[in-house]
């Protein structure tokens, strides 16, 4: 009998479903007949770094060339901010890209890794996509559980994806745990700390990452240009591991998986530093100034150090979505994820966060609900 | 459990394992290295094409810069829509990557196995290869005819063998610029084992005088095992934004669309939205001029007596009657960085088609070098 070609796939990606993306705010907008606000997906409120936009504007009649596919100059320059060597750095379309080639390299065969659950999606999406186990233990008061990650390591474990801060519920570890959790993993285990939204974090004793990676240890750091730098439009993000560890995941990297373009633009973002305070600074007063409302309201919320907030209604969450969207306030409900009353809310500029407490307000979400 | 030591080797194993992708990028470099370069050096050594995008893709670029804070994914499903569009296919048939070398990949991870080899012309465009290398995939390579068309009965042969497998068949081809006849691709696509799937790289079809004439596409159309990638790095000039895609039917776009992870970026995605829209008028323009360029330079080669394979694409090789891995450095120290050896054509020197200008001064130092 003539087999399908779907026949030869192996049943983990049969049950693969392509990525279905949410509402664009120009749809909302041209459905509802009213301007929208997105504050659904972490992005920087301010922007793109204006040091990126001209560096990207004087580029545009030079995309012709290849990327330097080694990404040389952006790889040396982050290098040198860290007092890396290049070598050490590892360059991906976002840190999703790299968090693939993290599963490829690692996650491959009888090897399984570990993470909490109500963290971010794409540790999930990743490992059925390569059909690899990935256990998942609770999360403890809303924060990744250091110690329930140590007893989840068995011998089979090679990868622990630790989101340090946690999304979606912005909350973190500091660094003296990381150490007793690295203390505890065994030699040939790799503990991937996804550090995305490491520049909003106003904690000294927050991380020292870094120092891992300069100690020689099976550790990488995950950072990106999307959140601080406001570039999330242009897929550039990067690790910081030994150069062993770099060297086996280029092998699984596409060889240009970061344009020209990104290149340009990351690098003069990060000269931006301006841009940078400005983004922190302005993430820092609203989120104040955010807290207060929702108390005030009596909305509950899970106290965040990133650009994002965990906001619990005891309501079904996607009815509180659609509330939310008709009044032009897009969110991202979180019942999918695990937390079945709650959504996530971006930080945004000020007029932005007073309309989505007007729209909170007005969805009489605002009635304290009992614990 | 593993142990450093393990891990060491483990990233050794690998190394061994995926000598290709990276090692045509490392190649590059250390033959044309970075430092070895003198100022003002002319670069017809990747294929790229010196029109660079066209002004309403600089245009649309420069538009949408104060919007690429903003994550596009919703976006995407507009510009795979245009993409299918362009080509007369349903959104099911087409899918994206950060250029086709991405849908390349995932085809490879796809639709070969330990037991499915891949099974491509040599020399052709090698990360094909290199992928399935990397993975472990077993490989068969056929060489290429004595007119540098793809061996097709091989090809189907050596695939009933297997009992399946993915033929990769690059038209026109790289390194050597030559074309298989489309009733040679017309036979292997009727002689295909029911198995086995056809991967047609047809990154370089826009430089043929009558592209949708030579195209495989009608045979997407027509829901046979065939898959046609194309790109956006060559006639529209945009090789760094990392633009291509992938056509075939529902059954085998769908396991490649769930594994394409990059999104590319959004400045990539309207200067490809906004050259699609220009391409009825933009890609005759740019053959015309190409092939121009590229014909003074074949009539000089003939007066020259200095043979060379028949070009159809926008770049071409030219036998220098000596291995060139000794001509590159001696092109590059006068400030000429042409392409890499690609063995076993050891005595064939590959040459992206620059401007009129570069062409010139390539000549120029030709007559030297020689």
């Amino acid at each position: 009998m003539k087999k399908n070609i779907e026949d030869l796939l192996p049943p983990h990606i049969r049950a693969l479903h392509p990525y279905v993306p949410g509402k664009p705010i120009e749809e909302v907008e041209r459905e509802l007949k009213i301007s929208a606000i997105k504050l659904a997906s972490n992005e920087n409120p301010l922007g793109p770094s204006p040091r990126a936009m001209e560096a990207m504007r004087e580029y545009v009649g030079q995309v012709h060339r290849y990327p330097d596919g080694q990404g040389f100059y952006l790889r040396r320059k982050l290098a040198e901010r860290f007092s890396l060597h290049p070598d050490q750095v590892l360059l991906g379309a976002g840190t999703t890209d790299i968090i693939e080639m993290v599963a490829k390299a690692f996650l491959q065969g009888q090897a399984e890794g570990v993470t909490a659950e109500g963290s971010f999606v794409m540790y999930y999406v990743v490992a059925q996509m390569l059909g690899a186990a990935l256990h998942c233990v609770p999360l403890k008061n809303y924060t990744y559980d250091v110690e329930a990650i140590a007893e989840a390591i068995t011998p089979r474990i090679r990868v622990v994806f630790f989101a340090n801060p946690n999304n979606p519920t912005g909350t973190y570890v500091r660094a003296r745990e990381i150490d007793r959790l690295l203390d505890r993993i065994p030699d040939g285990v790799l503990l991937v700390l996804d550090e995305a939204y490491a520049e909003y974090v106003d904690d000294p004793e927050y991380s020292h990452s870094i120092d891992y990676v300069r100690q020689g240890r099976n550790v990488l750091v995950l950072r990106t240009f999307s959140k601080v730098h406001g570039l999330a439009g242009l897929r550039v993000g990067y690790g910081l591991g030994v150069s062993n560890l770099v060297n086996c995941l280029n092998l699984v990297r596409g060889p240009f998986n970061t344009s020209s373009i990104a290149q340009v633009a990351a690098m003069a973002a990060m000269d931006d530093h301006a841009h940078v305070r400005e983004s922190v600074e302005n993430n820092r007063r609203e989120m104040r100034w955010l807290c207060e409302q929702l108390d005030r309201l009596g909305v509950r919320y899970v106290p965040s150090v990133t650009n994002f907030l965990l906001v619990d209604t005891g309501r079904d969450a996607n009815e509180t979505f659609q509330l939310l969207l008709r009044q032009g306030v897009i969110v991202r409900p979180m019942k999918e994820n695990g937390f079945p009353t709650a959504f996530r809310v971006t930080i945004g500029r000020h007029d932005e966060n007073v309309r989505f407490i007007e729209s909170l307000k007005r969805a009489g979400m605002t009635a304290p609900v009992p614990a | 459990m593993l142990t450093r030591r393990d891990f060491g080797k483990r990233a050794g194993l690998l190394l061994a394992a995926a000598s290709g992708s990276s090692e045509s990028a490392l190649a590059q470099r250390a033959i044309a290295g970075l430092g070895n370069a003198p100022p003002g050096t002319i670069w017809i050594n990747a294929n790229e094409l010196p029109d660079g995008p066209c002004a309403a893709a600089r245009e649309a670029m420069t538009q949408v810069l104060p919007e690429t804070g903003r994550y596009h994914y919703p976006e995407f499903r507009d510009i795979y829509a245009a993409i299918a569009r362009s080509e007369g296919l349903d959104r099911s048939q087409v899918v994206v990557g950060a250029g086709s070398t991405e849908v390349l990949q995932m085809a490879v991870q796809v639709l070969t196995s330990p037991v499915r080899p891949l099974i491509a012309s040599e020399p052709t465009f090698e990360v094909p290869f290199a992928v399935a290398r990397a993975l472990g995939r077993p490989t068969v390579s056929v060489p290429l005819t004595s007119s540098y068309a793809a061996d097709v009965k091989r090809l189907a042969e050596e695939a009933a063998k297997a009992k399946g497998g993915l033929i990769y068949l690059c038209n026109p081809n790289n390194p050597t610029s030559s074309l298989t006849p489309k009733d040679d691709i017309a036979w292997l696509v009727a002689n295909l084992p029911s198995d086995a799937v056809l991967l047609l790289d047809e990154a370089y079809i826009h430089f043929l005088e009558s592209p949708e004439q030579e195209s495989g596409l009608a045979w997407v159309r027509q829901e046979k095992n065939v898959m046609v990638t194309r790109t956006f790095s060559k006639i529209y000039g945009m090789a760094g934004l990392r633009v291509g895609f992938g056509c075939a039917k529902p059954a085998l776009i769908r396991p490649l669309a769930a594994l394409a992870g990059n999104v590319i970026s959004i400045v990539s995605a309207r200067a490809a939205l906004a050259s699609l829209r220009e391409a009825a008028k933009l890609v005759p323009e740019r053959r015309a001029r190409l092939t121009a360029t590229r014909d003074t330079l074949c009539r000089w080669l003939r007066q020259q007596k200095r043979p060379y394979i028949e070009p159809h694409a926008n770049f071409m090789m030219i036998d220098m009657g000596r291995d060139v891995r000794s001509v590159i450095p001696e092109f590059l120290a006068k400030g000429v960085a042409v392409g890499r050896p690609f063995p076993p054509l050891d005595r064939m020197l590959r040459v992206t088609i620059g401007t009129e200008r570069e062409m010139a001064e390539f000549r120029r130092v030709f007559e030297q070098v020689l």
